[in-house]
C-alpha cells in the first residue's frame, strides 16, 4: 500500500463500501452488558451503556430523527424530538421500550478477535473526547447543549470505526504507517483512499439521520478553527470537539489512530473563550471520568466471545419463554372467543315465535357441532307435573327428532319427586356438575331407540336462576378433560337454560291467555270439557267431537252395506216363498236389519247433529208440534196433555223443529211411565224473572225413577224399560237438542210418584 | 215395447251419432216419416230392425224394451243383490261398475237410461260423478238415483240439486227400489 497512487475510483469504492453500513458494531463486552441489562430490565444501566458506546448511541439517535420516526409507528404515537435538544437519555425516555430493545439488539457485534484491543482503545479515545467535549460545552457558553456535545464527541470518529470494520486490513495498514511516520491518519487516508474519515463519517451520519449538529462536528473536527468561527458560527460544536480531541490526545487516553503531535489547544480555546485554568481543570479531571465510563462499558473486563454467546443464549431462552407464554394466552383467548361466538350465534338464531322444544333442538344441534360430541339428547322438564317429558335427540345435524318420553315415575303412581331416579338427579337440580349419564339416566336410555356409548356419556343440567329446567346428555369422546371444560359447559348450559326458561314462560302465558279467552266466550254448542282438558288445548274438545263424527260416518257406511245385503236377500227369499211361516221369519230378518240401521242413524245424528236454525217461534206452536210428534211415536192417538201458561210469555228463540222433537221425546217418556200409557202429562210454560228465558215443565205422575236411573237418564242407549228397550235414545236426544239451542234440561223424579222435566229456552239470541 | 223411435233413440240403440241417423234418414237408407207439420223424423220399429239387419248392427238393444240401468257400488254383494232384484223384475237390463272411473267408462259405452250411484266410492265422491255426468250434454237424458248408507239431510238436498233425481237409503225395501226406478224413468 505505501507508494500506491490514489485512484479516484478507489475513493468511490470506499464510499460505496462504507455507505452500505447500517450501523457500527459494538464490542462483545458491551453487547454482553447490554443483554444483561435488558434481561434484568435494568434500564438505567442500559442507558449508561448505550451512551458510552458509539455504535449504540448512533443507533438510538438515528431513531429519533423525523424521517426515521415517520417511517415507524412512533410518529403516530406522538414521539417527536426537536432537532436541537438531543441526548441518549432523553431518547431512551421518549422511545417505547420495545423500539429501544429492537434497536439495541440489531447492532452487530465486533467479531475480529485479534483487533479487539485496538478497537477498545479507539473507543476509549472516543469516550475521552466525549467527556471532554461535554465539559467544554458546559464552560463555553450556556447555549451549547453539553449532552449534545458529549454525543458529538463520542461519534466524531465514526468514520474511523467504519473503516476499521469494513476494511480492517487497509485501515490497520494506515495506522501502522501513521505510527511509523508519525503522521495523522487523515493524511494517509487521503493519500491511499482518496477520502478521509471525516467525510466518511459525515456521509454515515447523514445516512443515519443523526442530528445536524453532530454531522457538523464529525465533518469539521479537523478543519481550520478560525475558518469555522468566522464563516460557520453554527459549527461551533466542531470547534468544541476539535478541542476535546486535542486534549484527549494530549492526555494520551486511548488511541486515535493518529500519531502526529497534537496542536496547541490554545488557539481554539481562545476562539471559544475558554481561559487556560478552565482548560487545565478539564484536562485534569478527564482521565477519571473516562475511567468511570469505560467501567460502565466493561472495556477492561475479560469478556470473551463465549460469554457473549452465553448471554445471547440466555436472552434467546427468555424470549422463547415469553413467546410460549404469549402463545398459551393466545390459545386461551381463542377458546374463549370461540365460546363467545357460539353463544352469539345461538342467541341470534333464536326465533321468538318458536316453541321451547324448537329452541332446545337448535341448541342441541349447535352443542353437538361445537363440542364435536356424538349423540346428544336434550330433555326438558316441563313446569307442570306432567308425566311426560319432551326431548330432542340429535344423531347428526340433519338427523334430529323430537320425542315424548315417560318421566321416570315409580310404578305405584306416587309423584316423581319421591322416586329414586328423578328426571333431574338430585345432585344437579340446583347446582352445576357433570355427571356420568349411565348412573342417572337409565330411564332415558331405555326409551330411546338410539344407542348411546354409555361409558363416555355425560349428563349435565341446564340451569336457570339456580333451578334445573332440563338436562343434556351427550357422548364425549375426547380423553377425559371434562374438568377443563367444566367452566365453559357451565356457562353455555346456563345460557341455554335461561333462554329455554324464558320460552316456557312465554308459552305458558300464551296458553293462559287462550284459556282465558275461551272461558269468556259462551259456546253452547261445546260439551263442557273437564278443566284438565282445557289446560291442554282449547281445540281439544272440538277435535274429539269431530273425530267421533268421522267415525260415525265411516261406521254407518260400513254397517249399512251388509245390512242392505241381509235385508235385500231376505226380501227376495220372502218374495219367492209360499210358506207363510217362513215368509214371516224372513220379514223379521228384514225388519231387524232396518232396526239396526236406525240405531246407527241415531248414533250418527247424535255425533253430528244438524245445525240448529233458530227462529223466533211462539211457544204454543212448538208445544202443539211436540205433542203431535209424541203421539206418533207412542202410537197413542190422543195424549192427555194439559197445558198451562203462566203470565205473559215471549216467543222462544230456537230451532222449532229440534225443540219440538226434544219435547216430544220427553212427553213420550212421560206417557210411557204410566202402566197403561194413558196418564196425564202436565205442561207448564212460564217466563223467568228477567224475561230472558222461557221455562217449560213437563210433569207426570207415573212410575218415576230412582236415583241411579235418574243419573243415567240422559245417557244414550240407556233405558230402564224391560224388554223392547226402544233404544233408550229419547232423553239423550232431547238433552242434546236443547243444549244445541242454548237451553238447559233438568230432571227431578221420585220413584212411584212421578217425574218432572224442566226445560229452559232463550227468548233472544244468546250473545256470542 | 216401443213402437216409434226418434232419431235420438235410433242413435242410442245403434250406437251411432244422431247426425248419421239424420243423413241416413234423408238419404232414404232408414225408412220412416216426418211428423206432419213439423221437421221431426220418426222411425217405426220394423223399419229400424230392417235398417239394423241391413247394416249388421247387433240387435240386442232393440230386442228388449228393457231399460238400461248402470249400477255403481264398490261392494260386490250389494251389486249382486241389486242385479238379482232387477233381473227378477224383468224390465231392466243391467251393467255394473265398482268405481267412479269405471262408472265413467261404462256410461260412455253402455249409455244407460238410469244410474244407481253409491255415494261413497273408493276413488271419488258420488257427488262429483253426478256433477260430471250432468255437465256432459251427451248424457243429458240419463237419470241418476243415489243409493247410500250414510248421508245427512243437508247432503241429500245438495245431491238433489246437483242433478240426482232421487235418493235411496240402505238397507232398502226392494219394492221401494224398483218403484223409484220406474217412477224416475216414467215407466208404466
Amino acid at each position: 500500500m505505501p507508494g500506491k497512487i490514489t485512484d479516484p475510483t478507489v475513493a468511490h469504492q470506499v464510499e460505496l463500501i462504507i455507505h452500505r453500513l447500517d450501523s457500527l458494531s459494538t464490542l462483545p463486552c458491551v453487547a454482553t452488558r447490554v443483554l444483561l441489562s435488558l434481561s434484568q430490565a435494568r434500564l438505567s444501566d442500559l442507558a449508561e451503556t448505550i451512551e458510552s458506546d458509539p455504535a449504540l448511541t448512533a443507533k438510538i439517535l438515528s431513531l429519533l430523527s423525523g424521517k426515521a420516526l415517520a417511517k415507524t409507528d412512533m410518529h403516530r404515537q406522538g414521539v417527536s424530538c426537536p432537532d436541537e435538544s438531543v441526548s441518549v437519555r432523553r431518547a431512551i425516555d421518549k422511545l417505547p421500550a420495545h423500539a429501544v430493545r429492537e434497536a439495541v439488539l440489531s447492532v452487530k457485534v465486533y467479531s475480529a478477535e485479534r483487533r479487539v484491543s485496538f478497537r477498545k482503545q479507539l473507543i476509549e479515545h472516543c469516550l475521552a473526547v466525549a467527556c471532554c467535549a461535554e465539559d467544554i460545552a458546559g464552560i463555553v457558553s450556556p447555549q451549547m447543549d453539553s449532552q449534545l456535545a458529549y454525543s458529538a464527541g463520542l461519534l466524531h470518529d465514526i468514520g474511523k470505526l467504519a473503516l476499521d470494520e469494513t476494511m480492517p486490513r487497509s485501515f490497520a495498514g494506515i495506522v501502522e504507517q501513521a505510527k511509523s511516520q508519525q503522521v495523522s491518519s487523515r493524511t494517509l487516508e487521503q493519500k491511499h483512499l482518496g477520502i478521509d474519515h471525516t467525510i466518511l463519517g459525515k456521509r454515515l451520519a447523514t445516512k443515519w439521520h443523526l442530528p445536524n449538529q453532530i454531522v457538523l462536528a464529525i465533518w469539521l473536527h479537523h478543519s481550520d478553527v478560525n475558518l469555522i468561527s468566522q464563516s460557520m458560527p453554527e459549527a461551533k460544536i466542531a470547534q468544541v470537539v476539535q478541542l476535546a480531541d486535542l486534549i484527549a490526545r494530549q492526555c494520551g487516553i486511548g488511541q486515535s489512530g493518529s500519531f502526529d503531535a497534537p496542536d496547541s489547544a490554545d488557539k481554539i480555546a481562545q476562539s471559544l473563550a475558554i481561559n487556560p485554568e478552565q482548560l487545565e481543570q478539564i484536562r485534569r479531571s478527564l482521565p477519571d471520568k473516562v475511567a468511570q465510563k469505560s467501567d460502565s462499558l466493561g472495556l477492561d473486563s475479560p469478556v470473551t466471545a463465549d460469554d457473549y454467546c452465553n448471554a445471547v443464549h440466555d436472552a434467546a431462552a427468555q424470549l422463547a419463554q415469553k413467546q410460549s407464554e404469549l402463545a398459551l394466552e393466545n390459545r386461551l383467548l381463542q377458546t374463549a372467543l370461540s365460546h363467545f361466538d357460539f353463544t352469539k350465534e345461538f342467541l341470534l338464531s333464536i326465533d321468538s315465535n318458536a316453541e321451547p322444544i324448537d329452541v332446545a333442538e337448535n341448541f342441541a344441534v349447535r352443542w353437538q357441532k361445537f363440542y364435536q360430541t356424538g349423540l346428544v339428547c336434550l330433555y326438558l322438564v316441563a313446569p307442570t307435573d306432567s308425566p311426560f317429558l319432551k326431548a330432542v335427540v340429535v344423531e347428526s345435524p340433519s338427523q334430529t327428532k323430537v320425542v315424548i318420553l315417560n318421566a321416570p315415575a315409580d310404578l305405584s303412581g306416587v309423584a316423581p319427586a319421591k322416586t329414586e331416579t328423578p328426571a333431574i338427579p338430585q345432585a344437579i337440580t340446583n347446582s352445576f356438575a357433570i355427571l356420568n349419564a349411565q348412573d342417572y339416566a337409565g330411564w332415558l336410555f331405555e326409551q330411546l331407540d338410539v344407542e348411546f356409548d354409555l361409558s363416555h356419556t355425560k349428563l349435565l343440567p341446564l340451569l336457570s336462576g339456580g333451578r334445573a329446567i332440563g338436562a343434556i346428555v351427550f357422548e364425549l369422546h375426547y380423553p377425559a378433560e371434562t374438568e377443563q371444560f367444566e367452566e365453559k359447559f357451565k356457562t353455555i348450559a346456563s345460557i341455554a337454560g335461561t333462554v329455554l326458561d324464558l320460552f316456557f314462560a312465554s308459552a305458558s302465558q300464551r296458553r293462559f291467555a287462550e284459556q282465558f279467552a275461551q272461558s269468556l266466550t259462551k259456546q253452547p254448542a261445546d260439551i263442557q270439557p273437564p278443566p284438565r282438558l282445557l289446560a291442554q288445548s282449547s281445540a281439544g274438545a272440538a277435535d274429539a267431537l269431530g273425530a267421533l263424527a268421522e267415525m260415525a260416518a265411516g261406521a254407518a257406511h260400513e254397517l249399512n252395506n251388509p245390512l242392505a245385503v241381509i235385508s235385500g236377500r231376505a226380501q227376495i227369499l220372502a218374495q219367492g216363498e209360499t210358506d207363510l211361516q217362513k215368509k214371516q221369519i224372513l220379514k223379521q230378518i228384514q225388519e231387524n236389519a232396518k232396526e239396526i240401521s236406525a240405531i246407527i242413524d241415531d248414533l250418527f245424528v247424535f255425533a253430528s247433529p244438524s245445525q240448529s236454525r233458530p227462529t223466533s217461534t211462539d211457544h204454543r206452536q212448538i208445544l202443539d208440534e211436540a205433542i203431535q210428534l209424541a203421539s206418533q211415536k207412542t202410537g197413542v192417538e190422543h195424549i192427555d196433555a194439559r197445558i198451562e201458561v203462566i203470565g205473559d210469555i215471549k216467543n222462544i228463540f230456537a230451532d222449532s223443529a229440534q225443540v219440538a222433537s226434544a219435547i216430544a221425546n220427553v212427553v213420550c217418556n212421560s206417557v210411557e211411565s204410566y202402566a197403561d200409557s194413558t196418564g196425564p202429562v202436565k205442561i207448564t210454560a212460564s217466563a223467568d224473572k228477567a224475561g230472558n228465558f222461557v221455562k217449560l215443565t213437563i210433569a207426570d205422575l207415573g212410575c218415576g225413577m230412582d236415583a241411579e236411573t235418574l243419573q243415567k237418564a240422559t245417557y244414550p242407549f240407556f233405558s230402564n224399560q224391560p224388554g223392547g228397550r226402544k233404544r233408550g235414545m229419547g232423553l239423550a236426544h232431547a238433552a242434546r237438542l236443547i243444549q244445541l239451542n242454548a237451553g238447559s234440561l233438568s230432571i227431578t223424579s221420585t220413584p212411584g210418584s212421578g217425574t218432572t222435566v224442566t226445560i229452559l229456552l232463550p227468548c233472544k239470541p244468546v250473545s256470542p | 215395447m216401443k213402437e216409434l223411435f226418434t232419431t235420438g233413440d235410433v242413435a242410442d240403440i245403434c250406437r251411432i251419432s244422431q247426425q248419421t241417423v239424420i243423413r241416413c234418414f234423408d238419404a232414404g237408407r232408414i225408412e220412416g216419416f216426418r211428423v206432419p207439420g213439423s221437421k221431426f223424423r220418426r222411425i217405426p220399429r220394423q223399419k229400424l230392425i230392417k235398417f239394423m239387419k241391413e247394416n249388421d248392427i247387433p240387435l240386442d238393444n232393440i230386442e228388449s224394451g228393457r231399460k238400461k240401468v248402470l249400477i255403481v257400488d264398490d261392494d260386490a254383494e250389494i251389486i249382486e243383490l241389486i242385479v238379482d232384484v232387477l233381473a227378477r223384475d224383468g224390465r231392466f237390463e243391467t251393467k255394473t261398475a265398482s268405481s267412479g272411473y269405471e262408472a265413467g267408462i261404462s256410461t260412455q259405452r253402455f249409455r244407460p237410461d238410469l244410474i244407481l250411484l253409491d255415494y261413497m266410492l273408493p276413488d271419488i265422491n258420488g257427488n262429483v260423478v253426478c256433477q260430471t255426468i250432468r255437465k256432459n250434454p251427451e248424457f243429458e237424458s240419463i237419470k241418476i238415483i243415489i243409493v247410500s248408507g250414510v248421508v245427512k239431510r243437508d247432503e241429500i238436498d245438495q245431491l238433489l240439486k246437483s242433478g240426482a233425481e232421487d235418493f235411496l237409503k240402505k238397507p232398502f225395501d226392494i219394492a221401494e227400489l224398483t218403484g223409484k226406478i220406474a217412477a224416475v224413468l216414467q215407466m208404466k
